[in-house]
């Protein structure tokens, strides 16, 4: 019995320890499952940074440079590739386009190829068999550089789809490295994305004239017509009109002050129905809810750390469903919550100023 | 923490015991429960005789409950959950003796087999590479199903036991267990026999794959033969000797020093046709020794080539083999500056003293052993530690300690602590400290390290390794810290800006670097701006490592570095693109510090000494510059100064530090300051002339009379002394374990006795072991040495003999042990005995070579895993609870009509609240009226103001005031006293009167008898 004291004791005071270390106030998330593990097979990651959810699968990217789709149920790998070139860097955004469903083939996946200076267009393959599906490139657009058209590191891709709400007719593509903007692209009549204009540049301002460093992801909000983005290394979102205007920093100080009193390096974001978003924070190790139109944080979700519920290093947050998934990049895991609401699905936009339409 | 006692089940011999999902570890508490069980019946009887029948059994129910809950925590219990899981860990021969793509068909077949696996849906998979070293290459998963390696380390040595150890490491204990080892039994280092033995008491067993070759056709030259030492132009016979499995025809061809011995003058081609008959062949070649030092001599053998296939060879590996001879000579010095008109006039001054002399640049420095050892001693002038590699450090360390050679370090702006030497492999054999007193310190400087992920190949070892090079760089003085990013605390000092002291605390901070992916560059540069801005050292530095890909920090940011004359010197490592180069160079631009750009392995190599030339920049403290003065003599009488007096004057030198020991200063400058100094290290001897040789601190030396004797004297005081023609040394290869034979005559010829041999044998892995040679016969002396490595070892010797005329004759030898290539590649056959041996012994099973017959997660035959979870404290909780309950029980009596009661009065008293607390107030204050007027009121009057109905209630309620006095009431003025009466009652008109402690008792006794009597009333009807 003197044996079971011991480890009773040793619980007693590890249980103090760790109520010393964490976080004042932060708590682990309320998970309700965790999948994910270290490793090159199928359904591992090797430090996974990218996610999007095509609402019923996550879309994975790791340093490997794997492209996983798992569905989020199963948590079967149902699709899997490397990119094409990965030794110069890995991608570090995916965005999933599936106006018809996760299996149609209008499903499109784009991947902002951060260090090639590049996006990548994947599509379904017409000859896929067996339990992996196969996805083919179809097209990609950029180069390295400054000029229009070109990009020094993409991060994220949001599409705005055009009047059939299917299209998708504008991308919006985000970047840094010293020459952080959003680029916008308009798919033109022969198939092409063509470079429309772009806003921004590299700065901390919170003026009309639009300053980021390093925009890491974004998310159109088709209730109210507005592009919602991160700002990471600015520790703001901001809101903007689908055409560039500010409309609102959110997390910024009053008085102007550098820095965020809300987040610490927001990288992932989740636009919800109910007008609030989850952001990740990978400097804040948690989840953050955030009332997007009030500009306030509700809640937040996780504290730092390696144990179940603990999160290192969040990249991504999206949604299936009721379900909420956090990317935990640092601990090499995906963790499932219960989501404050739906992702916000509404399927297209009435009228996108500039955009052209069309369809390939 | 309490101890570990020895588990009394053990003790008792009694194992534990299961019921159902639960064992109890301590199973023989559970005896106590029947005893205690009729125990406490026995005595509930008659103790819980005064409780109602009903009571009484719940009473007795419940102590009896209690009794088996804390019986039952006393044994231990466990839940015991069953795993059906099983995991197999892979060991895989990754050595080079396994045919090349036998292991990837291995790989795959194991895959094929655990997907066609029927207990796949329960199987973990994982995999261990078996090498010189073992790693772990995926830990045992169900996620697993495609074995892909990634580092296995050195492939020339087969360590089979360390690979088998491994897997049962990282086996998961909630599963059951197999090894799967694949290899072809060839070991050439630990014993797989003794690992299977573990296997064995683990119960996991060991299935084996055997990979099955045999190499019919295959050559190896097996050595070459050479004296260890050679006089100067004689003409020794060379051996090589080449095995043939079958008779085979090709080419020999010998080098000596790179340059190609003519074996056949008779042919245009240097090399040799030669036809080997089956076994060994010996080939012998006259070649005469020309050149001093020592002689590498290197024997190829070529198969011929049809149509793309050798003929009659198969593995190209163990087809060279090489060896080396030293010849003896007057003495070989290699001296090494940055610019050649450094060396000019000490190389004048050794030639002229008939010393052989070789001037170099500093890659002049010969990469190994034993080619430095060809040298017997090596002057250094100006030097800088980032000019040589960490490994050439090492290796002139140890050609001083383990070879005997001689250093002499001769100084400059970049030499010593000045130019990185502090910390470095060599300081040690040096005999001066670099790293001088505080006293002696020109202000210190401050160095802030900041971190990014390294991402390329082996990133955070190099990235540790560059750390600990930039701080061993810097004096104990000077501060160091570290910035990283981390992903709980965000940008901060991983190590604060502090003085290095001994280092042990910033190394500790290093180790423990996580290298995290930092977003942005900017508040890492503002917290390194902080620190250094608060710290009170002269000079300043930064150095930042990246890939490059966080966000550039603003101008503004740059601007205040540039402010405060803070450089920022910048490593890019493996950038992701030329713009992350750019923008890295950028802020080292802005900053005045410099831009390092590596993006090859080999680039990847010197970041260690970009690190310490970074560290320089903190450390151009170290030098004094000032008026000429004459350095001071010791006044010590050493051979290096015979018939030298005063030495010139000198306008500069590098600050040190006298170094504790048998080091000997025999020039002093400022303060003290060591200025030339020598000591024996090891086998060899060192100089430190800490001022230089040109104009630059001493002009006046070059054309000092005494310069040539006295640079003459000090290199041939630290430089190996001549070996002597009269011992040869012979080294032969037995198993691992190499014999050393020393051979020595004096000068008339005849076998010198009683001589001393003692020496190093420094191995190819850079460590060394003593050898010590004792006499064996007549001018015979042996010694032994385990020398396994493949490679070149050398064995220096240092003997001393008497002479006829009472003197000592000393010496110096050497000789080369050579072991041209590892055992690996002299296995021609697989050792599946061996693999059979550790089947039978673990149990395991032969894999067959189709992969569907084969079921890789069979749990047959395995120990079923069981996870327990001890619960005792939950039975110890209910077990109280339960103790709680019977006292309870016996305590307190439960009324149900007295509850139903007391509900009805409840209600009755919500409806009455307003009523009573109306009748509670007039109560309240007709007593006090009564009290206030007691005192002058008649009898009649107390009488007459006896409370009403309500007032009665109030009485109750507020007793207190109503209590009778305890003297009887002749505290109450007007009460009657009753004298001797004894109040049995209330009587009307007068308080209640309170009962004595005697008729409490009284009461009391007589209801525990009546108790009793009833008790036993009900007893005797039971017994009817």
């Amino acid at each position: 019995m003197l044996r079971g004291l011991i480890p009773a004791g040793l619980a007693l005071l590890s249980l103090a320890a760790c109520s010393r270390s964490d976080d004042a106030g932060a708590t682990p998330v309320a998970y309700t499952e965790i999948f994910g593990e270290v490793g090159i097979n199928p359904g591992q990651f090797s430090y996974p940074r990218a996610m999007d959810s095509d609402g019923e699968s996550l879309w994975i990217i790791d340093k490997m440079a794997r492209v996983q789709r798992i569905d989020s149920k199963t948590h079967a790998v149902t699709a899997l590739w490397q990119m094409p070139e990965w030794k110069l860097g890995k991608p570090t955004g995916i965005a999933v386009w599936a106006p018809d469903g996760p299996r149609a083939p209008s499903l499109r996946v784009f991947v902002p190829d951060t260090h090639y200076h590049r996006v990548m267009v994947y599509r379904p393959s017409d000859a896929t068999t067996g339990p992996i599906d196969a996805f083919v490139l179809e097209k990609q657009f950029g180069s390295y550089g400054e000029g229009d058209g070109q990009f020094i590191y993409p991060t994220d891709v949001a599409v705005v789809p055009g009047p059939d709400g299917r299209t998708p007719s504008r991308l919006l593509v985000s970047e840094y490295g010293g020459h952080d903007r959003i680029s916008i692209y308009d798919l033109d009549l022969d198939g092409a994305y063509r470079f429309v204009r772009a806003f921004g540049k590299f700065g901390s301002g919170t003026g009309p004239d639009v300053e980021f460093n390093r925009p890491q992801s974004m998310e159109i909000d088709r209730k109210r017509n507005e592009l919602v983005l991160t700002d990471a290394c600015n520790h703001r979102i901001g809101r903007f009109t689908l055409d560039g205007k500010l409309i609102a920093w959110i997390g910024v100080h009053v008085d102007g002050k550098e820095g965020s009193d809300l987040f610490t390096y927001p990288y992932g974001l989740c636009l919800l129905d109910d007008g609030t978003a989850l952001v990740s924070e990978f400097g804040g190790n948690r989840v953050s809810v955030v009332d997007v139109v009030k500009g306030v944080r509700l809640r937040t979700i996780g504290a730092p750390g390696r144990a179940p519920g603990q999160l290192a290093s969040p990249w991504a947050v999206t949604v299936v469903g009721q379900n909420a998934f956090v990317l935990d990049s640092g601990n090499n895991r995906v963790v499932k919550f219960d989501a404050p609401a739906a992702r916000l699905t509404l399927p297209a936009i009435a009228a996108v100023p500039g955009a052209k339409g069309g369809g390939s | 923490m309490m101890p570990s006692l020895p588990p009394l089940a053990h003790t008792l011999g009694v194992s534990t015991f299961v019921v159902g999902p639960i064992e109890f570890v301590s199973p023989w508490w559970l005896w106590l429960l029947p005893v205690l069980g009729v125990l406490s019946w026995w005595i509930g009887r008659k103790s819980l005789a005064g409780l109602g029948p009903v009571t009484r059994w719940v009473a007795l129910v419940a102590r009896l409950i209690v009794l088996a809950l804390f019986v039952a925590a006393l044994a231990e219990p466990r839940w015991r959950r069953e795993s059906k899981d099983v995991a197999v860990t892979f060991v895989l021969d990754a050595s080079q003796s396994v045919p090349t793509g036998l292991q990837e068909r291995v790989e795959r077949f194991m895959e094929d087999a655990a997907r066609q696996s029927p207990d796949a849906e329960r199987g973990l998979l994982g995999m261990v590479t078996a090498a010189k070293s073992a790693y772990v290459q995926s830990l045992p998963s169900k996620a697993n199903r495609i074995l892909e390696k990634n580092f296995i380390g050195a492939t020339d040595q087969t360590d089979l036991a360390s690979a088998v150890q491994l897997a049962l490491a990282v086996m998961p204990r909630d599963a059951a267990n197999r090894i799967v080892l694949a290899t072809d039994g060839n070991e050439t280092a630990g014993s797989l026999l003794q690992a299977a033995e573990a296997a064995k008491a683990a119960k996991v067993p060991i299935d084996v794959l055997p990979l099955r070759y045999k190499y019919e056709d295959e050559v190896l030259v097996d050595r070459v033969v050479v004296p260890a030492n050679a006089r100067m132009g004689e003409n020794v016979n060379v051996k090589v000797v080449v095995q043939a499995n079958k008779p085979t025809r090709g080419r020999l061809s010998l080098t000596l020093n790179g340059d190609v011995v003519d074996l056949d003058p008779a042919s245009e081609s240097n090399a040799s046709v030669v036809d080997l008959k089956q076994g060994l062949n010996v080939l012998s070649v006259p070649v005469t020794m020309h050149r001093h030092g020592a002689q590498n001599f290197k024997a190829v053998f070529e198969p011929d080539i049809v149509d793309g296939k050798m003929i009659g060879d198969t593995v190209v590996e163990n087809n060279a083999a090489t060896a080396v001879s030293f010849v003896s000579g007057e003495g070989r010095v290699l001296i090494l500056a940055n610019e050649p008109r450094d060396a000019q006039f000490i190389d004048q001054a050794l030639r002229e003293a008939k010393l052989e002399t070789t001037v170099a640049g500093p890659d002049g420095l010969p990469p190994g052993l034993a080619e430095m050892s060809g040298y017997d001693a090596i002057v250094l002038i100006n030097q800088s530690a980032y000019a040589m590699s960490v490994n050439q450090q090492e290796e002139l360390k140890r050609y001083i300690h383990d070879a005997g050679g001689g250093l002499v370090m001769i100084g400059g702006p970049e030499s010593f602590g000045a130019g990185g030497w502090i910390g470095s492999p060599l300081e040690d054999a040096l005999p001066v400290r670099l790293d001088p007193p505080q006293k002696r310190q020109m202000p210190k400087g401050a160095l802030a390290l900041v971190i990014h992920s390294c991402e390329m190949p082996d990133g955070r070892f190099y990235g540790k390794k560059v750390c600990e090079a930039a701080v061993n760089a810097l004096s104990a003085r000077d501060l160091a810290g570290i910035v990283e990013f981390d992903f709980g605390s965000g940008t901060d000092w991983v190590h604060p800006l502090s003085p290095i002291g001994d280092g042990v605390a910033i190394k500790r901070s290093i180790n423990n670097l996580q290298f995290g992916d930092m977003p942005d560059f900017a508040p890492s540069l503002e917290v390194a701006y902080k620190g250094l801005m608060a710290s009170d050292a002269g000079q300043k530095h930064v150095v930042m490592i990246s890939d490059g890909d966080p966000a550039i920090p603003s101008n503004a940011l740059l601007q205040k570095y540039v402010d405060a004359k803070i450089s920022i010197s910048t490593v890019g490592v493996y950038p992701h693109s030329g713009s992350d180069t750019s923008k890295m160079a950028e802020i080292s631009r802005k900053t005045n510090g410099k831009h390092y750009h590596i993006d090859t392995q080999a680039a990847l190599a010197t970041l260690p000494q970009i690190f310490i030339k970074e560290a320089q920049t903190v450390r151009r403290s170290l030098i004094w510059e000032g008026p000429a003065f004459v350095p001071a003599s010791a006044g010590i009488a050493s051979e290096t100064f015979k018939g030298i007096g005063s030495v010139p004057p000198i306008s500069g030198y590098v600050v040190t530090a006298e170094r504790e020991g048998l080091s000997l200063v025999t020039l002093r400058g400022k303060e003290n300051d060591p200025i030339l100094a020598q000591w024996q290290y090891g086998l060899g001897r060192s100089v430190a002339f800490t001022s230089d040789v040109t104009s630059r601190w001493g002009r006046n030396w070059v054309a000092w009379p005494q310069f040539k004797a006295f640079w003459e004297q000090h290199v041939r005081w630290a430089m190996r002394p001549t070996g002597s023609s009269n011992v040869r040394v012979t080294t032969e290869q037995q198993g691992d374990q190499v014999l050393v034979v020393a051979e020595a005559v004096d000068n008339k010829g005849e076998r010198l006795n009683f001589a001393r041999f003692k020496g190093r044998v420094a191995l190819p892995d850079g460590t060394a072991q003593d050898v010590e040679l004792v006499q064996v016969g007549p001018g015979r002396y042996e010694g032994r040495v385990k020398a396994d490595q493949a490679g070149t070892s050398i064995v220096s010797l240092r003997y001393a003999a008497p002479r006829d005329d009472g003197g000592t004759m000393e010496g110096n030898v050497q000789a080369a042990i050579n072991r041209p290539f590892s055992d690996e590649y002299r296995v021609l056959e697989d050792n599946a005995a061996l693999l059979e041996q550790v089947r039978q012994m673990t149990g395991g099973r032969t894999i067959g070579t189709d992969p569907t017959q084969v079921n890789l997660w069979s749990a047959e035959g395995l120990p079923v895993p069981v996870q327990t979870r001890a619960f005792w404290p939950w039975m110890l909780a209910i077990g109280m609870a339960a103790f709680l309950t019977d006292v309870g029980v016996r305590r307190v009596r439960i009324d149900p009509m007295a509850i139903a009661r007391f509900i009805r009065r409840g209600a009755q008293k919500s409806e009455s609240s307003a009523t009573r607390a109306d009748a509670l107030r007039t109560a309240r204050e007709q007593a006090a009226k009564r009290i206030n007027t007691g005192a002058t009121a008649s009898n009649g009057e107390a009488q007459s103001s006896r409370p009403t109905v309500q007032s009665e209630t109030a009485q109750a309620a507020a007793g207190v005031k109503f209590e009778a006095p305890k003297d009887g009431g002749a505290g109450v003025p007007g009460a009657p006293k009753v004298e001797g009466a004894r109040p049995s009652g209330t009587t009307p008109g007068q308080p209640p009167m309170p009962k004595t402690a005697k008729q409490d008792a009284a009461e009391s006794m007589s209801a525990l008898l009546k108790a009793k009597r009833r008790a036993r009333d009900e007893m005797t009807d039971e017994e009817q």
